[in-house]
């Protein structure tokens, strides 16, 4: 413990000079930038900008990329909040509270509460990182492919039971989502999935296409048919910029256990922070004591998501400094840049390279402060968007979109894919459908189904693999649990309804 | 940083025109048609040259293009421009050098998905649809297991997968990748069978091994060799035709009586139609790149092993990969 210590002082020795600082900023402002201009995802903003850290020091160079990294968490929720328009699959479920929030005239507070709660997720899981990185990052080699499966299993339950509105229509929407999913390349026998031999397919359906596809293309659709140019606030006070009391007092838990959350779910490799986001929605959904509030414009909605979001990405740090594995594209590509400047990350790396590491996780908390500086005096700035007229507004948005989409892989194929999952959101929004776990679905299918047919192969095609380990048990219990409750509610509902008409028959 | 070596292709000089150059140029134009190959080899390179990288930016491969595209553009003074075209495991990046205009302004780096999509019937493209330019970099592999398991030598290891067939676990980075193929290749030498089991990339399946889940795992030794000086893993052979020099200790698999001829590399290709002196020039200076400091300094880095070969051994070298996937796919 002191020894870590002394390290994080040394580690902040570094991450303060100068030439740390002026990185950590640059860094940070592309980050927030990526995240607020719709389409350029974290990955397609780091590969761009990683060529050119090569002639940078490798400390800096790191800072930088991180920067982008956690950078992109903050922005991402202000496009979800202020345009229903989630700048990363990881803050979808931001829009389903922050928007509404946003309509009543509430964007200010809601802009605030995420920031806040970021800034907590975020320093939550440093602390994490900080003490016990050598410890934690064991903890992803006890997973093996039957817990990997059973967690999912029980965070697609969980979240299509608790969460969105009617649960049978949610079920639906992730069971789509896991065949949409299954497009692309079969991970375990390499042959290309419903593809119609299109190419571009062969990497299955380009996730921010689709994401930008769900929510800005059919949000676009649906402000221009139902044209409801709501007049935006006026006059944007310092007061209504703040949270009351109230807000503040009832984010306070739900950032505190979406940050426990999202630190657990980064820890793991391949998770994502999508995952985590909307487990803490659905859990706080669960709890609260006004769950038919959720989805129109809760501060319990915003926070937790939020909190957990940015807890994961800083606690995926975690198994790729600790034992070189990355939890994510995004976590492949800065591997990628250690590598190029020597440093192998794993579990020599600590040793090795000690100034770096604890420089760059220094650094982070830095980068943490900064842009909770950046983003605080922004948000009247960024309120005022709103005032500019749909007719003006939503063009430049889909102008955007399709600049941002096309950017990432320079595929024309890509725009086209937006454009279909635009129209199949609109539709899916105006029934009620959520599109949020349509892409919950499709992120975790591939995982899921890899994950699945790889604890088979090694068990011999035997399904009791996954009631052997400890951890694969728990979750599978928890499942069926969870799966018990919500068919109990529904079950009482439908004799509820019964007996009720009965009552009218007679 | 390539971008700034522009200057070069301004100073290359351009005439005024003239009515009688202009017709020269339309009847150049026609004739260019007819038979492209001979005018636009005198007058090559006349643009920036982009080299397609059929993976997403920050990988090995790329990083691989990067170091090249620097040299190339200090030798043929024009701008040569990283493209990144990912997607399809290579597939969308291939189709892309094989369909470019075969002008010489377009190469690509290939690698042995060419071969494996190919078979494995994702992609119509062959290997024969390129004009090979040259061989960069070869990578070989090493077999590991854990520390304290009870296999020490490679000998122990195959005893034991002939004794139960089927049942020792060999992760790899990915079905019919070129991890895969060479368990399939020890497979075919040694006359075992064991149970190949497909993860998302290399790292993932080294993971899986740390936690005891799998018994062992055919990968790459740079992402290895961290956990083998940790020592929570243990090498039980490399291919390839020499021992790694940081673990001089681990036999290769030729030593023991099993010579394995899989590995990831990484070559340079131009469209099929490019003219041949073009390849050639390309070919030279891809031999004077794989000798600069820089570059090899940049490949050190990334843990590449260069070996070069030029146009012709690396045409070879393509159709006897094929022969040997053809045999254990």
């Amino acid at each position: 413990m002191t020894d870590a210590l002394t390290n994080l002082m040394n580690g902040f020795g570094h991450a303060l000079t100068l030439d740390a600082l002026l990185f950590c900023l640059i860094g940070v402002t592309i980050g927030t930038l990526v995240g607020v201009l719709p389409g350029i995802g974290t990955l397609a903003a780091i590969s761009l900008i990683l060529p050119l850290t090569y002639y940078v020091e490798p400390l800096l160079a790191l800072i930088m990329l991180s920067g982008i990294f956690y950078g992109t968490q903050y922005g991402g929720s202000i496009t979800a909040i202020l345009l229903n328009l989630p700048g990363e699959p990881s803050t979808a479920i931001t829009c389903l509270d922050a928007h509404p929030m946003a309509k009543k005239g509430r964007a200010g507070a809601a802009l605030f509460i995420a920031a806040i709660a970021s800034f907590v997720g975020g320093s939550l899981a440093l602390v994490l990182l900080i003490c016990f990185t050598p410890y934690l990052a064991g903890l992803a080699l006890q997973f093996s492919s039957a817990d990997y499966f059973a967690l999912i299993l029980f965070c697609l339950i969980g979240a299509s039971m608790l969460g969105l509105g009617s649960p049978l229509k949610g079920f639906c929407m992730v069971a789509i989502g896991l065949l949409i999913g299954m497009v692309g390349t079969d991970v375990t026998t390499g042959q290309a999935r419903f593809t119609l031999g299109i190419p571009s397919l062969l990497d299955g359906i380009d996730l921010t296409a689709m994401l930008m596809g769900l929510f800005g293309v059919s949000e676009v659709v649906s402000t221009y048919l139902n044209d409801d140019d709501t007049p935006p606030p006026k006059n944007v006070t310092l007061r209504s910029l703040i949270p009351t009391r109230q807000e503040a007092r009832e984010a306070a838990m739900p950032t505190l256990r979406g940050s426990g959350l999202g630190s657990f779910i980064g820890l793991l490799p391949g998770m994502g922070a999508t995952l985590g986001t909307f487990l803490a929605y659905s859990f706080e959904k669960r709890i609260s004591s006004h769950p038919e509030k959720f989805g129109k414009g809760t501060i319990e909605g915003i926070a937790a998501p939020e909190a957990c979001n940015n807890a994961t990405v800083q606690a995926s740090f975690i198994p790729m400094l600790g034992i070189g594995i990355p939890s994510g594209a995004v976590m492949a590509v800065l591997m990628g840049a250690m590598m190029v400047h020597g440093i192998q990350p794993g579990p020599l790396m600590m040793i090795q390279h000690p100034d770096v590491f604890w420089g760059v996780v220094a650094s982070m908390w830095v980068g943490n402060v900064m842009l909770l500086i950046l983003n605080i005096p922004l948000i009247g700035l960024w309120v005022r968007l709103l005032s500019v007229p749909s007719s003006i507004l939503s063009p430049v948005v889909l102008l955007m979109l399709c600049i941002g989409v096309y950017s990432v892989n320079n595929n024309v194929f890509d725009i086209y894919t937006m454009m279909i999952f635009g129209v199949i959101g609109y539709i899916c929004t105006s029934f009620g459908y959520s599109s949020a776990l349509l892409i919950l679905g499709v992120i975790l299918s591939p995982i899921l189904e890899e994950h699945l047919r790889r604890s088979l192969l090694i068990s011999n095609g035997d399904y009791f693999v996954f009631l052997q380990g400890p951890i694969s048990a728990t979750f599978i219990v928890m499942s069926v649990l969870v799966l018990a409750l919500s068919l109990r509610g529904g079950v009482s509902a439908m004799i509820l309804k019964r007996r009720n008409a009965r009552i009218i028959d007679e | 940083m390539v971008m700034n070596k522009g200057i070069g292709l301004r100073a290359m000089g351009r005439k005024e025109p003239t009515r009688r150059s202009v017709i020269a140029g339309c009847a150049a134009a026609a004739l260019t048609m007819l038979a492209p190959t001979n005018l636009m080899a005198q007058e090559w390179p006349s643009r920036p040259i982009e080299l397609v990288v059929p993976f997403a930016p920050g990988g090995g491969t790329d990083l691989l293009a990067r170091a090249l595209a620097d040299e190339l553009s200090k030798q043929f003074k024009v701008p040569v421009q990283v493209v990144n075209r990912a997607g399809g495991g290579g597939v969308v990046g291939f189709e892309e050098i094989k369909s470019a205009k075969p002008d010489g302004h377009t190469l690509g780096i290939l690698t042995a998905q060419i071969i494996t999509a190919n078979l494995r019937g994702v992609m119509q493209t062959s290997y024969k649809d390129f004009a090979p330019v040259a061989m960069l970099s070869i990578d070989y592999a090493g077999l590991s297991v854990q520390a304290d398991a009870k296999w020490k030598t490679l000998a122990e290891f195959l005893d034991d997968a002939k004794a139960s067939p089927g049942t020792i676990t060999v992760g790899n980075g990915s079905q019919g990748g070129s991890f895969h193929m060479l368990a399939r290749n020890l497979e075919e030498a040694a006359g075992v069978q064991v149970k190949h089991v497909p993860f998302d990339g290399g790292p993932a399946a080294i993971v899986q091994l740390l936690g005891g889940h799998i018994d062992s795992t055919i990968n790459g030794i740079t992402e290895t060799l961290p956990y083998i000086q940790s020592g929570q893993l243990r090498m039980l052979a490399v291919s390839g035709p020499k021992r790694y020099p940081e673990l001089p200790d681990v036999p290769t698999s030729g030593e023991l009586g099993y010579p394995l001829d899989i590995a990831t590399w990484r070559g340079v290709g131009m469209p099929k139609d490019t003219p041949p002196e073009i390849v050639a020039k390309i070919s030279d200076a891809v031999a004077t790149a794989a000798k600069a400091d820089t570059f090899l300094a940049a490949m050190k880095k990334i843990g590449a092993n260069v070996e070069y070969m030029n146009s012709s051994e690396f045409s070879e070298y393509l159709a006897k990969q094929e022969e040997i996937y053809k045999k254990i796919f």
